[in-house]
């Protein structure tokens, strides 16, 4: 099966030609066709993908797109985009099921496209064209917020508020800026290639050894995932940055969080925007609505659970991925409920004073990091029987 | 103006040798970074 191999010449030969040719270009509709062009390119080539195939599917979310956009038949489109999507997912998540169903000749160039983040990016494209937040994409725009080259492997999730809002022709890069992007580029290799793998080499036994060694597995084990993933990120910023093409960030020294809100807004980031803005708001507001604003702490609790819960099975859908989103739902709750305590009987300036305390927030952080690397225990270890 | 300083960081102007150092230290990472990649079993993580 295809995969994005940051390792490859291929790669980086499509990244430099992609900064090449985009750099000179001032002319917004060119810059954008040509960008569109490049991910295509990539997409035939990197992959080796039947690219005529992915092109059709474009532009039938393209079409799509644009008739959300319109009064007429958008609540028709918008359920049965939704549940085409849905099934695009489950056909993606569940290769076994998908081979029965006789799509298992899908299953190659989903996995190839990362539809996992390219579904998410429908969503939430989808939603903001539904509810007029801004204009849908053009042909050039549908390609380059769905499979931008960069950002297929692992993210992040740009929200289309901040793509179509970027400038279309950007301001020229500095040298010095250049500078950073690469530093930031060479980071994120020596992050993954260099120091992930040498954890990886010398600590991860894939819990295959019980005891206390486990105990420090477990440590080491997010250590290396965050140092694995983060590299992913830095790469795609760096390139952005390079081509001109906004690029969000997706981690913000996690391991210091001091609770689990705090975490996620520190890990994943586009993620955890993502699920506040499709799934958490929306849930949140129309709770509110049925309830008059009243159960504030419930409806959040609900929100949260619902939210994170999804969140898990769109990793993987499997029990310790269900258990994953629900440990992190979990987390969330208490770190409300204990905020909303606190602040009911410390009062505003009591909390300050509260969270401004060195023990608490060591203690916080120490927490808080160990449920983090226990909850990626749950979906890395081997369990028997949980495969999907 | 020093001759060496050629461009502006944050507001700081960044010198012929920083940018050398720097230059240096991107050039150390990325041989680092290429010549593990060789081993063919550094790829774990592939998104979801």
């Amino acid at each position: 099966m295809p995969t994005i191999d940051l390792a490859s010449p291929v790669f980086w030969i499509i990244t430099l030609i992609a900064v090449a040719v985009m750099t000179p270009v001032t002319h917004a509709e060119l810059r954008k066709w040509l960008w569109a062009g490049m991910n295509l390119v990539f997409i035939a080539t990197m992959l080796q993908l039947r690219v005529l195939e992915v092109a059709a599917y474009l532009v039938a979310a393209y079409l799509a797109l644009r008739v959300l956009g319109c009064r007429e038949w958008r609540e028709v489109v918008a359920r049965g985009g939704l549940f085409l999507l849905l099934c695009l997912f489950v056909i993606n998540k569940m290769p076994g099921w998908s081979a029965n169903w006789g799509t298992g000749d899908l299953n190659p160039l989903l996995a190839a496209v990362g539809f996992s983040y390219v579904f998410l990016r429908l969503v939430d494209v989808g939603r903001v064209v539904y509810e007029g937040g801004r204009p849908p994409p053009d042909l050039a725009s549908t390609v380059n917020y769905l499979l931008p080259f960069h950002m297929l492997a692992a993210g992040p999730i740009q929200s289309y508020e901040d793509f179509i809002d970027q400038p279309t022709v950007p301001k020229p890069v500095t040298a010095v800026e250049a500078l950073e992007a690469v530093e930031r580029i060479a980071l994120g290799l020596f992050k993954k290639f260099v120091v992930a793998y040498i954890i990886s080499k010398l600590f991860l036994t894939g819990f295959s050894v019980s005891g206390p060694y486990m105990l420090f597995e477990v440590q080491a084990h997010y250590l290396w995932f965050y140092l694995d993933f983060s590299g992913y990120s830095d790469i795609a910023v760096g390139i952005g940055r390079l081509m001109g093409v906004r690029t969000p960030e997706n981690f913000d020294k996690p391991y210091l969080a001091r609770n689990m809100i705090d975490f996620w807004d520190r890990w994943h980031i586009s993620l955890s925007l993502w699920v506040r803005r499709n799934l958490f708001i929306p849930m949140q507001l129309a709770m509110a609505r049925r309830t008059r604003g009243r159960r504030a702490l419930l409806i959040a609790t609900v929100a949260f659970t619902v939210s994170f819960l999804l969140c898990g099975l769109w990793h993987g859908i499997s029990w310790p991925y269900f258990a994953w989103g629900a440990m992190h739902a979990l987390g969330l709750v208490v770190t409300n409920s204990y905020r909303h305590g606190l602040t009911k009987r410390l009062g505003t300036k009591g909390v300050k004073a509260y969270k401004e305390k060195l023990v608490y927030r060591l203690l916080g952080q120490f927490i808080t990091f160990q449920w983090v690397a226990f909850s990626l225990l749950v979906i890395a270890y081997p369990w028997k029987g949980f495969e999907p | 103006m020093n001759e060496s300083v050629v461009e502006k960081e944050h507001g700081e102007e960044l010198s012929s040798w920083r940018w050398t150092y720097r230059l240096l230290r991107v050039t150390v990472m990325l041989v680092a970074a290429y010549w593990l990649s060789r081993t063919g079993d550094a790829f774990f993580y592939q998104g979801f």
